[in-house]
């Protein structure tokens, strides 16, 4: 059985989010600060977390921030009221994997749960599976319909990432600094280029689909 | 009658004006100084008494110079320069020179004080909108969360199913009503603008879009986005409120399966955004007063806002030195445009 810890200083909410997750089936425990979290995760293994920014004593991202400090890769979702846009950056930067605005939608909370734990698996074995194609971190190796194909890293690199979510869309410049990096010379055409050789390899690919919105990004969409 | 406005001039005139008198005072001081000397010593001692004079009170009008300016003249400049800096929203200035005038010293620790209080002040509104917003939504949440928990109960009925729908609905109006007057609020008692920074405006907007992938998929809009790379200075926070509001709006008043433009240029030193949807337009008699708080033209969509979004929209591209309008498409539906400035300096 998985295990959820929730963060969470509000009584109501805390009780809510342990009611819905059991009920899907998790073991769930919950603490009300990021104090008391990371002297629970010290103690305990757990599969995901669940946390609050705005907590008394050791904050969210304060938390997240040690944690990963301390070399901890559990996945992270944050819940917080302020939608302000330098949190979303500030939340992904301290190693948060994924982020929920109040009011929180259950129902999609338990989905996202869902999803990190599916990418947190596959971390794991450094192996990716969208239908029937597998992608191998560790030798750069994509196998479809019995061929193993090895990718040039950047590209490699690029259809992991984008796989790892799919359906998620992902700005040029969000793929130059997460691959390329930051201080990287070339430009974001170079992203362009690069998924359009994606597209030329798996042409005939029916497991996935690379798709392009328009101005926006880009996103790998399960067929 | 307006009294007619006596002419301010500078400290530096007042004081070359002083300067100059009393330099004069001393010219005079030193002639009838020299002539005494010449009188009790004889002429011969003392060589051409007119260039003493003048060395004399030339040296004497320099010192009086460098003495005034340094006790008076640069400590207020400093001041001044101190004082544009905090009007412009920093308040980590602080004075820390030495002075040996007492009133000077004085008015350096008055003004210390003086900022760290208006930083202290600002922290609060900032702190008090963010733990009230939070507040609020916490319940909130609550709320909305129990209700799904009803809805997926087994054996309820389609009714009761309505009715949960209908306490989901308004939970979301009241929590977007709360963030949006809380905003508003703190922006209207702020003179003082927030923090620069200077970030990719395209990116933020891309960003933006991504928030609103489900409402414009779930229209099936056809999304026309065309966003030059652009370095933007301003309240990068507040802005985002802005694209989300206008972009929400524009979904919400499309019908499916439409077109959804939104282009963003440079010209020189502006930039224009635009957002054009092909939804019923606005309304003639409306068009004046869309950006006017609660006011909602359409009553049709009028439940599923609360009024308040356009105007924050205008309180804060104001805020960052902007323009915001809207204009009917001869095509049918709207266009919103905001234009800016790269370096968000208020526009003239």
């Amino acid at each position: 059985m998985n295990k959820i810890l929730i963060a969470e200083d509000d009584t109501e909410l805390r009780q809510l989010f342990q009611q819905v997750l059991i009920q899907n089936g998790f073991y769930v425990k919950g603490v009300s600060d990021g104090k008391e979290a990371l002297e629970e995760l010290d103690m305990e293994r757990y599969d995901v977390i669940i946390s609050d920014i705005m907590m008394p004593n050791v904050d969210g991202y304060t938390m997240v921030r040690e944690l990963r400090g301390k070399g901890i890769k559990t996945p992270v979702l944050m819940i917080t009221a302020k939608d302000a846009f330098n949190d979303m950056y500030l939340g992904f930067h301290s190693g948060t994997d994924d982020y929920m605005v109040k009011p929180i939608n259950i129902n999609e909370m338990v989905l996202r749960v869902n999803a990190l734990l599916r990418r947190a698996q596959m971390m794991n074995e450094r192996k990716q599976v969208i239908g029937s194609t597998l992608m191998e971190w560790d030798s750069l190796t994509v196998v479809s319909n019995g061929e193993r194909i090895v990718l040039p890293q950047k590209e490699f690199m690029l259809l992991y990432k984008m796989s790892s979510y799919p359906g998620r869309i992902f700005t040029r410049r969000q793929l130059m600094d997460d691959i390329w990096g930051y201080d990287s010379e070339s430009d974001e055409h170079t992203v362009e280029v690069h998924i359009g050789k994606l597209r030329e390899r798996f042409r005939d690919n029916t497991d996935f689909k690379i798709v392009t919105i328009r101005g926006v990004g880009y996103k790998v969409v399960k067929e | 009658m307006k009294p007619k406005r006596r002419p301010r001039l500078s400290l530096t005139l007042w004081f070359t004006v002083l300067l100059f008198v009393e330099n004069l005072i001393a010219v005079g001081i030193s002639s009838a100084s020299v002539s005494l000397i010449i009188s009790f010593v004889g002429e011969s001692i003392v060589i051409a008494p007119e260039i003493m004079v003048l060395i004399f009170s030339l040296v004497l009008g320099t010192v009086l110079a460098l003495v005034s300016n340094k006790l008076f003249l640069a400590p207020m400049r400093k001041l001044n320069d101190k004082m544009g800096q905090v009007a412009k929203g920093d308040f980590t200035v602080r004075v820390e020179q030495r002075t040996r005038v007492k009133e000077i010293a004085n008015i350096y620790k008055n003004f210390n004080t003086m900022v760290s209080e208006l930083a202290s002040l600002e922290t609060i509104q900032s702190d008090f909108v963010a733990n009230v917003s939070h507040e609020f939504k916490t319940p909130l949440s609550a709320i909305e969360g129990y209700s799904m928990l009803l809805q997926g109960t087994k054996g309820v009925t389609k009714d009761q199913e309505r009715y949960i729908d209908k306490i989901l609905f308004n939970t979301k109006r009241l929590s977007d009503l709360v963030g949006n007057i809380l905003l508003l609020a703190k922006l209207d008692n702020q003179t003082i603008k927030a923090k620069n920074k200077t970030y990719r405006l395209d990116e933020q907007i891309r960003q933006s879009i991504m928030l609103y992938e489900i409402a414009w998929t779930n229209k099936n809009l056809s999304l026309d986005v065309d966003l030059e790379a652009v370095q933007f200075t301003g309240t990068e926070d507040l802005m985002f409120h802005v694209w989300n509001n206008l972009l929400g709006n524009a979904i919400k008043f499309s019908p499916d399966n439409v077109p959804l433009e939104i282009t963003l240029k440079k010209n020189g030193e502006k930039i224009i955004f635009t957002i054009m949807d092909n939804g019923p337009g606005i309304n003639e008699k409306a068009i004046n007063h869309v950006f006017d708080k609660f006011y909602q033209g359409d009553s049709a969509h009028k439940e599923e806002g609360s009024g308040l979004g356009l105007s924050l929209v205008a309180r804060i591209v104001s805020i960052n030195g902007g323009k915001v309008s809207v204009e009917n498409r001869e095509s049918g539906g709207a266009i919103f445009t905001v234009e800016l400035l790269r370096n968000g300096k208020v526009q003239e």
